[in-house]
């Protein structure tokens, strides 16, 4: 019994050599290497003039001094996507602190506190040039202090890769201030947003 | 069955970190800083002073005379102490003339004389602004209308400049201008100037600047 288990346990052994030697034909091996995923850049750049070097932020895009009722301040925020891959959206949002300076010298007008920040329409806000020049009506018409309570705004359109659109903005200082306005100063920061999506 | 359970939890987990990753996507933020709206001062100073209370000209004991041999009229220096030019206004405002009796309602005789029948004691019994007239100058010494002044304007009886503003000089910032209203009382035909013995005459004087439009 034992010598017919023994003689199986062969037979089964060389079957399976054999089996192995069966599939050792010829074959190759090559590679297809250097399947680089490289990812994009999404780089937002803002100047105050048309500038497709810039990256980072700006300072005093509108400012003025010696500002009277009916009076007028434009400005342009060039924003540039100076990365590869195309922002589908812009956004823009802005802010502002506590109203400073020391308000009239004449002890004729209350020395209240001012609301300079309602003083101060957005007149004319355009996004674009030429052809593509489109008006924000959402914010064009609105007051700082409403604008700055809306919070970010949507632009009309976003920025391709390498390329910028101008954000123009006429703020005019509204007739209806009263001395309470004079000698202040507000501070405003525009904050631009694009995503990718 | 539990086995079952932690598989679906595992699945879910996976799940969730998915559609997080997908709303992830790129963006970049940037800022316009330093945005400042300074605003401009407009303000006038009278004698150097702010306020209604200004400065008082006080004028006693006053008596008709030739032309040009005396005024009673008073100086008051503005400067535009603002950061932008302002337009100048001047006007007389508030007049009294009152009586002045010693017993009211009960005229002196050379006043009952001379035809005055208002001796009370309200603010339009006296006759004095309608004797006096009011010219407006740049200083004492003569006709000089400088800066703009439109003419030298000139209110003749002194009532009539009641609430009327005299305007048309721009003042720039840091500005000084001497305005002068000559006051005098000229004499007048037959006893007419009786008519305002013991009167006193008072008026305010309202300077103001505003932003040139």
């Amino acid at each position: 019994m034992n010598k017919i288990l023994l003689s199986l346990g062969t037979i089964a052994l060389v079957a399976t050599v054999g089996i192995g030697g069966t599939v050792a034909y010829f074959s190759d091996v090559e590679t297809s290497s250097q399947n680089t995923f490289a990812a994009g850049t999404l780089d937002l750049g803002l100047d105050n003039a048309s500038n497709l070097s810039s990256v980072g932020s700006i300072t005093q895009t509108w400012s003025t001094t010696n500002w009277a009722p009916g009076e007028t301040q434009s400005g342009t925020l060039y924003v540039h996507n100076a990365g590869s891959v195309a922002a589908a959206h812009a956004k823009v949002a802005f802010n502002y602190g506590d109203v400073t300076g020391a308000g009239p010298a004449s002890t004729v007008h209350n020395p209240g506190s001012s609301n300079l920040g309602a003083m101060i329409q957005a007149s004319t806000v355009t996004w674009g040039t030429g052809a593509d020049l489109v008006h924000v009506a959402d914010i064009e018409g609105q007051y700082l202090s409403n604008i700055k309570a809306h919070g970010a705004y949507t632009l009309p359109s976003g920025v391709n890769p390498t390329a910028e659109k101008p954000l123009n903005i006429v703020w005019t200082f509204d007739t209806s201030a009263d001395n309470n306005c004079q000698n202040r100063t507000v501070d405003v920061t525009a904050t631009v947003t694009l995503t990718q999506d | 069955m539990k086995a079952i359970l932690v598989s679906a939890a595992i699945i879910g987990a996976v799940a969730t970190l998915a559609v997080g990753a997908t709303v992830a996507y790129y963006s970049d933020i940037e800022t316009s800083s330093s945005n400042t709206f300074t605003t401009a001062t407009l303000d006038l100073k009278a004698d150097n002073k702010d306020g209604t209370q200004v400065i008082h000209i006080t004028r006693a004991n006053m008596s008709p005379s030739a032309h040009w041999s005396h005024s009673y009229g008073g100086q008051w220096i503005l400067r535009n102490a603002g950061s932008i030019p302002g337009k100048f206004k001047v006007k007389i405002t508030n007049i009294k003339n009152y009586e002045n009796n010693t017993v009211v309602g009960v005229c002196s005789n050379p006043e009952i004389k001379a035809g005055d029948i208002t001796c009370g004691s309200g603010i339009d019994q006296g006759e004095l602004g309608s004797l006096m007239y009011g010219k407006w100058m740049e200083n004492p010494t003569g006709y000089s209308p400088a800066k703009g002044w439109p003419g030298t304007p000139m209110f003749n009886p002194i009532n009539s400049a009641k609430d009327v503003v005299v305007d048309g000089i721009v003042l720039n910032p840091g500005d000084i201008f001497s305005a002068y209203l000559d006051l005098e009382w000229d004499t007048h035909s037959g006893t007419q100037d009786n008519l305002g013995q013991g009167d006193s005459l008072e008026f305010d004087v309202e300077f103001s600047l505003e932003q040139v439009h």
